[in-house]
């Protein structure tokens, strides 16, 4: 048996659970409280007994819609840490558990702002309304979700690709990877500014090496700070690059290490950077600048030889005790003095 | 050396709570009634818990009394973050080992109370029993009532066919 109650009512619902309950309803599942001894049959004198115990007896219904809320966002959480693509299938099947939940989900805007890439034109259409404009974190990984050369799959890509271009001032995180069939596609939906991205990471699948300079977002990502490009390469004077904290460059064949450290000059912020099988043309000259960021804990370089590297590291200026171990481990052998 | 100050605090059915002040403090709610009322010999109030619920809530908050206070609700679209708010120390985990009815009043007094920490255990450790059921498994283990009626119930099935055809 079911019970009609008003949706919007979030009081009716809250006690819905309990009044099923008492009043017996529900006989698809086991009665509620049951097991804590609730009489069967109530006669006036016990009716009091019964609304007392009600009353001591906590069910998950007795929850405020905020507390139920963090529960059910915990539970996807744990949902998006396995399989990203099954989100919005688990979000559903919580939705089914009773009206109360039902609504609450529906009507919860922060839990339908995963976007990702198996994503069905239905559910993107749904999470991209049910989302309510707040900022959006996608993810594609075109290689595993489709079949480069099946022409559905090229539509869906583009389908998938236009409905999230016109929602670009909602982007907050992106998480992108491509075959090189899709590269255009691909950065073609990456040229309009972004205003809330905050972590972009795209990974070009075969690529062993780019030089090829992308203009991402005609240089305007004002709140970028976390940046992966994997065989993409970037206008290394974008504005795109001056806020970061992360930067983690791989497979990029730098026009010369010069540009890379006159990028980087703009980046005071950077708390990490590796450069990991990257290349460079030019080493760098008496002109070239140093770099001084301050803030930098992690490093990694890898310029291709251990020439270009060191060509690299001498124009960092950084004298802290507490600079990166591969700074220290340099310092210690171009000066004799240990590590600290 | 001083002993710690104290603070007495009187559960929903009369039992009073002799405990260090700094203990009691990890609840927000109690911290700003001192800040509003001052040192006084008065028990406090706290007229939505009992004592069976409020003796478990202290002794959480003796066990983290030293803990940093938690900051605003973080981002759990950062991976760190969201780490974090899937994860259950041992201690807590042990802690929160309770029955269902307990789990519930606990949860509730930590948000009455405002023990940020507290609630998100309380709620990770609901949200870590709903993982991998189906509504129908979940309703039986909190005793919820399928409370849609048959149209709504279809009209819901319509609206996620796309979640069955995968």
């Amino acid at each position: 048996m079911s019970i009609q109650m008003d949706p919007n009512d979030i009081d009716s619902q809250v006690c819905s659970g309990n009044e099923a309950a008492a009043s017996g309803k529900g006989d698809d599942v086991e009665e509620p409280g049951s097991h804590r001894g609730y009489p069967q049959e109530t006669n006036a004198s016990s009716q009091l007994d019964l609304l007392t115990e009600r009353e001591s007896f906590v069910p998950i219904h007795s929850l405020p819609t905020e507390v139920l809320f963090r529960v059910i966002r915990n539970a996807m959480l744990w949902g998006m840490e396995s399989v990203d693509e099954d989100y919005y299938r688990c979000l559903v099947h919580l939705s089914g558990v009773c009206s109360r939940w039902y609504h609450l989900i529906r009507d919860s805007p922060s839990l339908w702002t995963r976007i990702h890439g198996s994503d069905s034109p239905e559910i993107l259409e749904l999470a991209l309304k049910r989302s309510s404009g707040r900022a959006l974190d996608i993810i594609l990984y075109a290689d595993t979700l489709y079949k480069v050369h099946d022409p559905e799959a090229s539509d869906h890509l583009e389908l998938f690709l236009a409905a999230l271009r016109s929602h670009i001032d909602r982007w907050r995180s992106m998480d992108i990877l491509f075959p090189p069939l899709w590269a255009d596609d691909i950065i073609t939906t990456l040229e309009e500014p972004a205003l809330k991205l905050e972590k972009l990471s795209i990974w070009a699948q075969d690529v062993v090496s780019s030089a090829h300079e992308i203009d991402f977002f005609a240089g305007t990502a004002p709140r970028l700070n976390d940046l992966t490009l994997n065989g993409v390469s970037i206008c290394w004077d974008s504005e795109v690059i001056h806020n970061l904290t992360a930067l983690n460059l791989s497979y990029i064949h730098f026009p010369s290490t010069e540009a890379i450290l006159h990028a980087l000059s703009h980046s005071p912020h950077l708390q990490t950077l590796i450069i990991d099988r990257c290349t460079t043309s030019l080493r760098t000259n008496t002109s070239s600048p140093s770099i001084q960021p301050l803030q930098l804990s992690v490093l990694q370089v890898d310029l291709g030889s251990p020439d270009a590297t060191e060509d690299f590291l001498s124009h960092i200026e950084d004298d802290r005790d507490d600079a990166p171990s591969l700074l220290l481990s340099r310092r210690k052998k171009t000066t004799g003095i240990p590590e600290v | 050396m001083s002993a710690a100050p104290q603070v007495t605090l009187e559960s929903s059915d009369g039992e009073k709570f002799k405990v260090d002040k700094e203990v009691a403090e990890r609840s927000v709610l109690i911290k700003n009634m001192i800040e509003d009322v001052g040192e006084s010999d008065n028990p406090i109030p706290l007229p939505n818990v009992n004592a069976s619920v409020l003796k478990k809530v202290l002794e959480y908050c003796e066990h983290h009394r030293g803990d940093p206070l938690p900051a605003a609700d973080a981002d759990p679209s950062n991976d760190d973050n969201r780490k974090r708010a899937t994860e259950i120390s041992d201690w807590d985990q042990k802690f929160i080992q309770v029955d269902q009815e307990m789990l519930f009043e606990i949860i509730l007094a930590a948000n009455y109370m405002d023990i940020k920490p507290l609630l998100d255990v309380g709620c990770k450790t609901v949200a870590n029993m709903i993982k991998g059921k189906t509504p129908e498994e979940i309703r039986k283990l909190f005793n919820i009532v399928n409370d849609f009626t048959p149209e709504e119930e279809a009209q819901i099935k319509k609206e996620n066919e796309w979640a069955e055809d995968r």
